[in-house]
């Protein structure tokens, strides 16, 4: 218990209290600047976290990402441009918000799922972080591959009616996927000769092109009138500038589903927040009373994939601080700062000198609190900066978004891409494709590819392939429940079609 | 011409330049753009062709289905359901848009290495604002340099992060 008191003491100071603010509000703005990722952000931040001591640079760290998690909602819902590749999910139903004067609403509800997510992977890092842990050492290729493999068969058709132009969107993004270095042999696959090519497509440019810069174009053919107004309107009822309690209530079930497939997720090394997040709102919608309103402006589609992506967050550190492993590259860059200052993380630990680490699940902590107080802060100065006339904002948004787009890689071949990616949007929502399931395929096809192959190749060690698969409980269990879900959603629709049509006055 | 016949006919239209594109993609590209490596057959795994073969081929199973669907006139009731992301925006020839690609793809491939992001950015914002119908000399110069100078603070004093610099700036 002294020991607990004397970690917390470290983070409660109020040099780290200030840090803890100041990292939030900086990872905020950085968070809301697209091409800016959460990574990024504290990868800046690092160099500068060194002049100061433990508890002062590391929550600073901490809290500049958790900040810039949440930000990039508020353009993501405002200007259909995600701040970070994990806000992408968010722009379904929070752009559609936007457009009917509910933006503050949206962002309201963003937030409070963001808060929700981070807290709750941050109680669970708290209390079940060994056993996490374990859970996630025994997930393996097979078990990513079928997981991946899920995803993508019910996510492609989200968001696109007719579906089959949602799944061609798909496979279209599977197919640049692909472009770049095999994972396996590392031979050019597409690239034709070009060097640029080699790392692949980058995701900030696609994401930019498809979701901001297509955008731009299609506003450019609104009325003059139209585009000399008020970027962003917002309805002057009260009731949709706020989230009730009722609502919030009604999406309990959903944050909390969300904040356990990101926490889950998060602790996996390697999947990431984006699709922890497409991975909740494709599960928020199939679960959902409403699903019809999903994609044209429902709550519960803005409080899914926020509190899924925010879970990551805490969830990242699970690997990191019980065994020392970081599950993605913005762990990575946490672990490298704690070596630097002297902070020995992973399972001894918890036995030498658990200190630190109550500091941290106590900096954690007051992180959440500083991103609900400040993201209140940041609706209102969005509301404000997304106040100016149409034009204006659409034509910032293609120069921010391009410099957004080189700062990831130093090239000038992603601003020309962004544009690029921009023109094919605008013509594929022009032709009734949608763009979301396209970025989903994208972003999916390199993880699903490179597991599979690896289980084939394992496979083909054993001299029954089958027999490696399912040798491994993970594998089992999931494949279980996967088929639990198909028939559930199976005995759903025939039970629909045996139902009796209401009456005609009804 | 009714409307639902010129829906099915666009639709059938559409899947045609696909298939055609999926073709292109299956026998040209692939074996020019991908080389499997020598001897690398199921035992040491999928060829790097494996993904781009099988995406192409889905696609085109896909369409097809989707094709004798509309052909045999049974789905058209899809066919004919206005997509989510259609709206007013979307009838007519986009020439604001089409403008707007054209000025942002002279930006990025020829204004950018010549006079740097910085200036470039500025005359891409004044491009589109005139694109956009905006008149006021004021608007026209300030506002791009007040976003430039915030791009130059931001990115290249706080952030550290050097925009690219053309040949002339």
């Amino acid at each position: 218990m002294d020991l607990i008191i004397e970690g917390l003491s470290l983070s409660l100071s109020w040099e780290s209290l200030i840090a803890i603010f100041l990292g939030v509000a900086a990872g905020q703005i950085l968070g809301a600047i697209p091409g800016l990722t959460a990574s990024m952000a504290v990868a800046l931040l690092i160099p500068y976290s060194f002049y100061f001591s433990p508890w002062v640079g590391i929550p600073m760290l901490l809290g500049m990402f958790k900040g810039s998690l949440f930000a990039s909602s508020t353009t993501a819902i405002l200007i259909r441009t995600p701040g970070t590749p994990a806000a992408s999910a968010t722009v379904l139903d929070g752009y559609p918000l936007s457009q009917q004067g509910k933006g503050a609403k949206a962002m309201k509800m963003a937030l409070y799922a963001s808060v929700f997510g981070d807290t709750f992977s941050d109680v669970c890092l708290i209390f079940f972080a060994s056993l996490l842990a374990m859970v996630a050492l025994m997930f393996g290729p097979a078990e990513y591959t079928i997981l991946i493999a899920m995803a993508l068969a019910s996510l492609g058709m989200l968001s696109s009616k007719p579906p089959w132009k949602g799944l061609v969107a798909m496979l279209i993004g599977v197919t640049v996927g692909t472009i770049g270095l095999d994972p396996i042999t590392a031979t050019e696959r597409l690239t034709f000769g070009n060097p640029e090519l080699e790392e692949g497509i980058g995701l900030i440019p696609m994401l930019i092109g498809f979701l901001a810069v297509s955008e731009v174009f299609r506003q450019m053919e609104s009325s003059l009138a139209d585009l000399s107004g008020k970027a962003i309107r917002y309805s002057e009822k009260p009731e949709d500038n706020r989230v009730s309690w009722a609502e919030f209530k009604s999406c309990l079930p959903v944050l909390f589903r969300s904040s356990a497939m990101g926490t889950v997720i998060g602790a996996m090394p390697g999947l990431g927040s984006t699709v922890a997040a497409f991975l909740a709102y494709g599960e928020a919608r199939r679960t959902s009373k409403k699903p019809e309103e999903f994609g044209k402006g429902s709550l519960e589609g803005v409080a899914a994939p926020e509190a899924a992506n925010n879970a990551v967050s805490g969830a990242n550190l699970i690997p990191l601080l019980a065994f020392g492993i970081p599950g993605d590259i913005a762990a990575a860059l946490i672990l490298s700062a704690f070596m630097i200052q002297g902070i020995n993380v992973g399972p001894l630990a918890f036995s030498e000198n658990p200190v630190p680490l109550y500091a941290i699940y106590g900096a954690l902590i007051m992180a959440n609190i500083a991103n609900l107080f400040l993201g209140f802060g940041l609706i209102r100065v969005a509301r404000f900066a997304f106040g100016i006339p149409r034009r204006l904002l659409l034509a910032s948004v293609l120069v921010i978004a391009s410099a957004g787009s080189y700062a990831l890689r130093g090239s000038l071949f992603d601003v020309q891409m962004v544009f690029v990616f921009g023109m094919l949007g605008f013509i594929m929502i022009r032709y009734g494709f949608p763009t979301v399931p396209l970025l989903i395929g994208f972003i999916l096809m390199p993880l699903l590819e490179e597991n599979m192959r690896t289980v084939l190749l394992l496979a083909s060690t054993y001299d029954e392939s089958l027999l490696f698969v399912f040798s491994r409980p993970a594998f089992n269990v999931l494949l279980f429940i996967i088929a639990l879900i198909v028939l559930l959603v199976a005995w759903r629709k025939l039970r629909l079609r045996r139902m009796p049509l209401p009456p005609v006055d009804s | 011409m009714t409307a639902r016949s010129s829906t099915a006919r666009n639709e059938i239209l559409q899947l045609v330049i696909l298939l055609v594109v999926d073709a292109v993609f299956y026998f040209v590209l692939i074996p020019q753009g991908v080389t499997d490596p020598e001897s690398f057959g199921i035992d040491q795994g999928l060829p790097p062709s494996f993904a781009p073969r099988l995406v192409a081929v889905l696609a085109a199973l896909l369409m097809l289905t989707r094709l004798v669907r509309v052909l045999r006139n049974n789905d058209l009731a899809l066919a004919s359901s206005v997509t989510d992301e259609d709206d007013d925006l979307s009838s007519g020839i986009p020439y604001r848009g089409i403008g707007g690609m054209i000025v942002a793809l002279f930006f990025s491939i020829i204004l950018v290495p010549i006079v740097g992001f910085h200036i470039g950015g500025a005359l891409l914002l004044c491009a589109m604002l005139l694109i956009m119908g905006e008149r006021r000399w004021t608007h026209l110069i300030l506002f791009p340099l007040v976003v430039s100078t915030a791009v130059w603070l931001l990115f290249g004093q706080l952030l550290s992060i050097r925009l690219p610099t053309g040949w002339l700036f």
